[in-house]
């Protein structure tokens, strides 16, 4: 523990300097003796406080958690020698939000006395930190010093992007092999019903279908779509981030990746993930709730880490992106080699949907009054919309659907809206 | 209530300057410095109470270029006394609220507070006695048999009371 002098100290030695300046400008002992408390509270100081002991011991309620769910931190403090006032603060994240009791805690402490405290708070976007770490403070009798010392007992803590439910979403035109909830092209065991032919010996006769039998002289049967997954894969533009207002483009589409990836889940999809930017990351498509777990710890870690080498489709390797999988890009567009991929991707094969998050609502507010500076500003962003806009529409042109997600509203609903649903049945009509 | 204390003692020390040298100048920055002190607790910030002491001193100050000087010295050791509890309850007052913790934990500051003012108070004793040479004045002191038992005892009360507080704040 280390000693310190609190700002209460340097108040009163200035006022004590003070006085005695007074005293000897002025000729008259009074200002001195006006000061003598405090010069006596000085002097004293050092005779009230001795080294104290205390232990502490930090508990985090959980190492995972989704972006603004309570986590709750319990202090246990154990004081060897008597402390007279005893504070401690917790040290976290600029943005995270006390909801539950608070993190500067303050006590008094008897000599072999144990307390416990506790107190949550809730982080508002995705991030893997270390946390736990605490300052302490005692203070002595006279307030005038401190003892401090750090309580270092950090530990991870994952925050996921939180998902928004949704309950709709696009079905993927080509099937794979495993058993899913889309109805496949091929016919076989299912429940959909897809046709009618005549009956084999090989058939079993509880699919035959009387009503076409009694119609004819020979036995027909039902024929039924195979109920099949789809592979699907979340592909994120980590070329560049844009954060304004606390609010970043990779934590919008991470939220909306999580979304995706629990709603295809959920359906017994294979989920897969590839960041495609600077840096390939990426997770092989899998089905279940480890995969999405999985999926959602990635999330939790992805950033734009620019450098002069990138990546491009043609060395994605295959089994990361299996053929004819559903890809949802989520980008701002703003990245010329993010487009091509998009492009690249669609003539390949591959059934694309870019999730278009616009950068100009991203951007810090514009400056307030009609100022040179703040038309520029004004000029500027409506001109980069426009320019974006006319990339979309070249990328419409390729037959890539492009659809723009303001931020401010949920996933859930971006998913849910007709316009995306019918996408793919405008692109195949 | 007890976060109200500060300003009492601001209103005493004001009331006290105003009572002593009436005038529109006293009295506005009486309320100056009242206000400050209000302030302070209000919204929290120490400074403000500092700001507060310090108009309150101006006060003071105007009063001793221009008043007695045995009156002066009493004042000055009051005035010592005021300011002092006004900073040191008006510091924990603050803290506390900022912090929401009970009033109770600071009880230890007490006892803190009475040691100094008595070791303040038997220095002044201490200083007057010798700076004012009171023994070479008191030839013709017609009670003067009484005076060394009388300043014994004005001396040995402190010391014991403070014994007595330093014990007990050990004990505890």
């Amino acid at each position: 523990m280390h000693r310190r002098f609190s700002t209460r100290t340097y108040l009163y030695f200035g006022i004590a300097a003070a006085c005695f300046l007074l005293s000897v400008a002025t000729g008259k002992s009074e200002p001195l003796i006006m000061a003598a408390p405090f010069v006596v509270a000085l002097l004293l100081a050092p005779f009230f406080g001795s080294p104290p002991q205390a232990q502490a011991k930090v508990v985090l309620s959980r190492r995972t958690a989704f972006e603004k769910e309570g986590i709750t931190i319990t202090l246990s403090i154990y004081a060897g020698t008597k402390a007279a006032l005893l504070e401690i603060i917790g040290v976290l994240p600029d943005d995270a939000e006390v909801c539950d009791g608070t993190a500067d805690i303050v006590a008094a402490f008897d000599a072999g006395e144990r307390r416990s405290f506790s107190y949550s708070f809730s982080l508002p976007a995705r991030r893997k930190i270390q946390i736990g770490k605490h300052l302490m403070r005692i203070h002595d009798e006279s307030s005038l010093t401190y003892w401090e010392s750090e309580i270092d007992q950090a530990v991870d803590l994952t925050v996921y992007p939180a998902p928004h439910f949704s309950k709709q979403g696009i079905n993927a035109v080509h099937t794979q092999v495993y058993a899913g909830n889309y109805t496949s092209k091929l016919v076989g065991e299912g429940l959909e019903f897809a046709d009618i032919r005549e009956l084999t010996d090989s058939d079993r006769f509880n699919r035959i279908n009387w009503k076409a039998t009694a119609r004819s002289d020979r036995f027909f049967r039902n024929e039924y779509a195979q109920e099949r997954n789809a592979d699907v894969v979340v592909l994120l533009d980590t070329f560049f981030d844009l954060r304004a207002q606390g609010i970043s483009f990779l934590d919008c589409a991470a939220r909306g990746a999580a979304t995706i990836s629990q709603h295809y889940i959920e359906r017994k999809n294979r989920v897969g993930l590839v960041e495609l930017g600077y840096y390939l990351r990426y997770l092989l498509p899998r089905p279940g709730a480890r995969q999405w777990y999985k999926i959602l710890e990635h999330l939790a870690q992805t950033r734009s880490e620019p450098r002069h080498v990138s990546f491009e489709v043609a060395s994605i390797p295959r089994r990361i992106l299996p053929p004819k999988a559903l890809v949802f890009a989520f980008s701002t567009l703003a990245e010329s080699r993010f487009r091509e991929a998009c492009v690249d991707l669609k003539y390949r094969g591959f059934e694309v949907v870019v999730i278009h998050v616009a950068p100009t609502q991203l951007l810090p507010s514009l400056p307030s009054g009609n100022t040179a500076a703040s038309r520029a500003e004004r000029i500027a962003r409506r001109m980069w919309d426009l320019e974006l806009k006319l990339e979309i529409r070249k990328i419409r042109e390729h037959g890539v659907p492009v659809v723009p997600w303001p931020i401010e509203q949920p996933f859930s609903l971006i998913m849910s809206e007709r316009a995306l649903r019918n996408m793919r049945m405008r692109r195949y009509s | 209530m007890i976060a109200f204390i500060p300003v009492i003692i601001a209103l005493a020390i004001n009331a006290l300057f105003v009572g002593l040298r009436p005038g529109p100048d006293s009295l506005l920055a009486a309320a100056v410095s009242l206000l400050c002190a209000t302030a302070a607790l209000v919204i929290r910030r120490f400074y403000l109470l500092v700001i507060a002491m310090v108009i309150s001193g101006f006060g003071y100050l105007s009063y001793m270029l221009s008043g007695m000087e045995t009156v002066q010295m009493w004042l000055a050791v009051l005035f010592g006394c005021l300011a002092f509890l006004q900073l040191e309850i008006g510091y924990d007052a603050i803290s506390c609220m900022r912090s929401g913790v009970r009033w109770r934990s600071y009880r230890h500051r007490v006892r803190y507070i009475s040691t100094i003012l008595l070791v303040f108070i038997v220095l002044v004793v201490v200083f007057i006695t010798f700076s004012y040479n009171l023994l070479a004045h008191i030839s013709d002191f017609p009670g003067r048999r009484l005076l060394f038992p009388a300043l014994f005892v004005l001396g040995v009360i402190p010391a014991v009371a403070l014994g007595i507080v330093v014990r007990g704040s050990r004990r505890r």
